[in-house]
């Protein structure tokens, strides 16, 4: 893969990138961007290099996965705890009604204080299934553990998560399928 | 089947989120122009080499420090200048050899008693050095022998009293009493 390749492959997988690495730095967009900057900057000095072992794809997340890891490590602020998820706020889409948008962003916050409850690895293979739609044995790639490691992940996370989402009333106990924060928001 | 629609429910709340995170993405020209001006920047200095560069170059730096104080430590300590440098301005200048004249080796090329005698260089002085430090540490040796034979306690006083002549010494016959009342002590 030459460079010119190289860099039309990463511009087309950007967006999602960005999505792994804002779940890679506890959803804070200023480090996800500099995760993102310090990928390409590992890519362009050949630091990383794509072997063709894997897709693409999952290389990439890879090598995010373990930059953010890197530079959570050397952040004594993240070390510390002192910026989690609780500090997300969704912006909203113009586009929505105001109402809808309401909604779809009471559920996110929702959403991501639950994963914020859940362990790395389990918020991880939730987010590489649900959010990137990769298959277990990729996430397992992704993740660097065995099939059965992501399998154990992943089915652990979906349990807690169920239940943490239910408890904060997004999901229904009852079987009429309808959620309690649709519920929640008044109807004019 | 609950199951399957909490799995939906899930996946639906992510591409929400993914949704909602794709209205936000920063430009990857963007991204990509801030990484190639980083590297740019990271190049030029020495600051941003790689760690192992930095702890190797530091290692060096120890082990010659470490080096150079061991040898130093080993070393002789310094003789006076005046030693090694020859006769000093205002010395006592060193009597030159007379010649005689006329008087020739028979063996040698030259006339070699006629040259002048040469002055001492530091050179010459420095191969004799090995030599004169040993000799100084034989007489330093011997200085503190004598030194120790010669040492004599500060308390010894205490060991003295008047009648020590009576003990140190034979008595002789025929020792007049008046000298020896000059040394009892009175009753």
């Amino acid at each position: 893969m030459n460079s010119s390749e190289l860099r039309a492959e990463l511009e087309r997988l950007h967006p999602e990138s960005y999505g792994w690495a804002l779940g890679c730095c506890f959803r804070n967009p200023g480090e996800a961007e500099s995760v993102l900057q310090t990928v390409y900057l590992k890519v362009l000095e050949g630091k990383a290099r794509f072997d063709g072992k894997a897709k693409f794809k999952t290389w990439l997340f890879s090598v995010i996965r373990n930059t953010a890891a890197d530079r959570r490590r050397r952040s004594i602020l993240q070390r510390m705890g002192l910026t989690r998820y609780e500090n997300y706020v969704p912006a909203g889409s113009s586009a929505d009604e105001p109402e809808q948008a309401v909604y779809r962003s009471e559920v996110q916050v929702r959403l991501v204080q639950a994963l914020d409850r859940l362990p790395e690895r389990q918020r991880q293979a939730l987010q590489l299934a649900f959010y990137h739609d990769l298959s277990l044995e990729e996430a397992a790639r992704v993740m660097n553990v065995s099939i059965g490691s992501a399998r154990t992940h992943y089915e652990r996370g979906k349990k807690r998560l169920r239940q943490l989402m239910t408890e904060s009333g997004v999901f229904d106990d009852s079987e009429s399928g309808r959620t309690k924060a649709q519920s929640v928001i008044p109807r004019s | 089947m609950t199951q399957n629609r909490d799995e939906q429910k899930l996946k639906a709340l992510f591409h929400d989120l993914r949704g909602e995170d794709e209205g936000h993405t920063p430009s990857f020209s963007h991204a990509w122009q801030a990484a190639l001006a980083r590297q740019r920047v990271q190049r030029p200095f020495p600051g941003n080499a790689p760690r192992w560069a930095i702890i190797a170059t530091a290692s060096v730096v120890i082990v010659c420090a470490s080096l150079y104080f061991f040898f130093r430590s080993l070393s002789p300590p310094e003789t006076p200048r005046a030693e090694r440098s020859g006769p000093v301005a205002g010395a006592t200048p060193v009597p030159e050899r007379p010649s005689v004249p006329g008087a020739t080796a028979p063996d040698l090329p030259g006339n070699v008693a006629s040259l002048p005698p040469k002055q001492v260089t530091g050179v010459r002085v420095t191969h004799a050095r090995n030599a004169s430090v040993s000799s100084h540490r034989r007489q330093a040796s011997q200085a503190a022998v004598v030194l120790i034979s010669q040492w004599r306690s500060p308390t010894d006083f205490l060991l003295a009293f008047p009648a020590d002549r009576l003990l140190k010494s034979v008595p002789r016959l025929n020792d007049s009493i008046v000298d020896m009342n000059l040394v009892l002590p009175e009753m």
